[in-house]
């Protein structure tokens, strides 16, 4: 985990953030996160089966989300 | 740094699904299905006909056999991990926005962690309401797809409102305008998210149950967040602690 190097004496903004983010994440961060989120919303927002809706239809309704 | 965060993120993210979990279990659960038998979406209570009366206020009551018990066990189990995945998504991505906009969320420490844990609340939720209200099961909308592209285009509405609502603050106190001023200016874009109801028709769905349903929805998400948002705030300041001691002399290590 290399530590993004802004000086300690400037406060660190929202671009430094940025450029840090694209050298310091490996190709497998970037999946498992991208994988877990896609996964989870296409779970909990998009998936319409009638066997997940069911499966789901509390949580959804629950959370606020839209529910046939 | 980001994979802290990010990580971070998930960590009160697992916590906040926990608690929203039983939530959806215990409190959520029962009350859909009390919408769903005013609705009348039960047909075998319906058919059942002599207990209809005391099944609405005892819903337990789902005694129709072994087949339907174990359906009903298996479905509670299939929202408890409903109910974690929705605290978990929105842990991560807590997490990760957090990481990208610290240094441009006004406040510090956990005052910056709440604020933008408010923004989340409001971008998540709050403006797709204003354009899709939560409904109760059994209240008859405008098709599932339409209300899913109005949740979508409002969330991104929101995501906006808060990002020019942050942007503006910034400028105006960098430009040494004072906070109040600022903070007034900064409420402009939010405000402008009052006309998202006016986008779409009103859906019917008056009444006390409808009220009540969506009280608790709101009262489930706000919980969320607040949970969310107390355990990243902890979590992080233990990370700052830990980055501060590692990065001091090595045996300054010690003092923890
Ligand atoms: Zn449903």
């Amino acid at each position: 985990m290399s530590q993004s190097s802004t000086p300690a004496s400037r406060a660190p903004t929202v671009a430094d953030r940025i450029a840090a983010a694209q050298t310091s994440l490996t190709a497998t961060q970037v999946a498992l996160g991208t994988a877990l989120v896609a996964g989870l919303l296409f779970l909990l927002a998009f998936a319409g089966e009638p066997a997940v809706h069911e499966s789901l239809h509390d949580a959804r309704h629950a959370a606020g989300i839209v529910c046939h | 740094m980001l994979a802290a965060y990010a990580l971070r993120g998930l960590k009160a993210g697992a916590v906040a699904g926990v608690g929203f979990a039983l939530f959806v279990a215990l409190v959520a659960s029962p009350l859909v299905a009390v919408a769903e038998e005013r609705a009348g979406h039960h047909d075998e209570h319906a058919a059942d006909g002599e207990h209809t009366g005391e099944a609405a206020h005892a819903h337990e009551a789902i005694s129709a056999g072994p087949l339907s018990v174990s359906t009903a066990a298996l479905s509670t189990v299939t929202n408890l991990l409903g109910g974690l995945g929705w605290g978990l998504l929105l842990g991560l991505g807590f997490g990760v926005a957090y990481y990208f906009l610290e240094p441009a969320v006004p406040g510090s420490g956990d005052a910056s962690v709440y604020l933008l844990g408010a923004a989340g609340l409001l971008t998540v939720s709050g403006a797709p309401w204003l354009a899709v209200p939560p409904q109760p099961p059994g209240v008859e909308g405008a098709p599932l797809e339409t209300r899913g592209l109005r949740y979508g285009l409002a969330l991104a509405a929101g995501a906006a409102a808060c990002l020019a609502s942050g942007a503006l603050y910034g400028r105006l106190t960098t430009a040494g305008r004072g906070r109040f001023v600022a903070a007034g200016a900064a409420a402009l874009p939010l405000a402008a998210l009052l006309a998202l109801p006016g986008l779409s028709p009103p859906v019917g769905g008056a009444g006390p149950l409808v009220a009540a349903y969506r009280g608790v929805v709101l009262a489930g998400q706000v919980g969320l967040w607040l949970v969310l948002t107390t355990a990243f705030a902890r979590l992080h300041r233990r990370g700052l602690d830990r980055d501060a001691t590692a990065a001091a002399a090595p045996t300054a290590a010690a003092a923890d």
